[in-house]
């Protein structure tokens, strides 16, 4: 599918983690922080890329490019509607290759785009696609929690509300989960 | 296992869980020789790798942080269930005695029997 893998440029992996950040919902620099040692945004994109290839990246990216630019601007969610083709009842390939991206962000594990679960199950995911990928998934940071074995949070924070969803990266600002 | 087969004992204990060991603790206080059997491998110093299994597992089930015993290959949970229960009908890698409120040895190949203390 592709050749020895380089690293993509920093606009790019920017370019995605703002994509991501629309179809998430989560704040971009929530998905890619300022200083980012764990860098799951690169990590990411070049994990989809092996998975189906760089011509269909690209012409998700720049679909994702020509949304970001429409003038007036379009707010995350409408950019996140139009990618996903909520509207259709029979999403596109590139809708559900943005499926699979928002569930390898809130569940670190990639799902083939496309191979749907039976009976209300999901489908298998394929991979884990790294531990990191899966303390860093969105899900727990949207049930406010922590994954087992893996917590930034100080003893004794069960005996109190948990911080608010901004505080946990969420976009609550402009539509992000309706 | 010659000291263990030839020693006589009060109760067997399969498996050296959480509530083995608590009951083999009881026994133990109450007098009672208990023999524990353990077909699992030895904890490691560091069970870090147990926890990264378990964030790398499809599926996080119990036995997911724990590496695959030989042996031990179905993928479904009752093909693994059967693999163990034949180890354990053949196991003498680690056995410990608990008596008198001594702590289990679950570690090391062999049986480990703590005669008395």
């Amino acid at each position: 599918m592709t050749n020895t893998p380089t690293p993509p440029s920093e606009s790019v992996v920017q370019d995605f983690a703002n994509m991501s950040a629309a179809l998430t919902g989560f704040q971009p620099s929530f998905i890619r922080p300022f200083l980012d040692p764990v860098n799951l945004s690169g990590i990411f994109y070049s994990f989809v890329v092996s998975q189906v290839g760089q011509t269909t990246m690209d012409t998700l990216m720049s679909a994702f490019d020509a949304l970001s630019n429409q003038t007036p601007k379009l707010t995350p969610q409408q950019i996140a509607n139009t990618l996903l083709e909520v509207s259709s009842s029979t999403p596109s390939p590139q809708a559900q290759l943005c499926q699979s991206i928002i569930a390898m962000w809130y569940l670190g594990s990639w799902y083939t785009p496309g191979v749907l679960g039976g009976n209300g199950f999901a489908p298998p995911a394929i991979q884990v696609i790294s531990s990191q990928a899966y303390t860093k998934s969105l899900a727990w940071n949207l049930a406010q929690s922590h994954p087992m074995g893996f917590s930034a949070f100080t003893f004794g924070y069960w005996s109190q509300q948990p911080a608010s969803l901004e505080t946990f990266g969420v976009d609550t600002g402009n539509g992000g989960g309706q | 296992m010659s000291n263990g087969a030839s020693t006589q004992y009060d109760v067997v204990i399969i498996g050296a869980g959480v509530s083995g060991n608590l009951i083999a603790k009881q026994l133990g206080l109450a007098g009672k020789k208990v023999l524990i059997l353990e077909a699992g491998l030895p904890v490691p110093d560091s069970r870090e790798e147990y926890v990264n299994n378990f964030y790398l597992a499809l599926a996080k089930t119990p036995e997911s942080p724990y590496p695959a015993l030989a042996g031990r290959t179905g993928s479904t949970e009752s093909g693994r269930r059967a693999a163990r229960s034949v180890e354990a009908s053949h196991t003498t890698r680690n056995c410990a005695l608990h008596r008198q409120g001594a702590r289990p040895q679950l570690s090391g190949p062999g049986a480990t029997v703590d005669r008395d203390s």
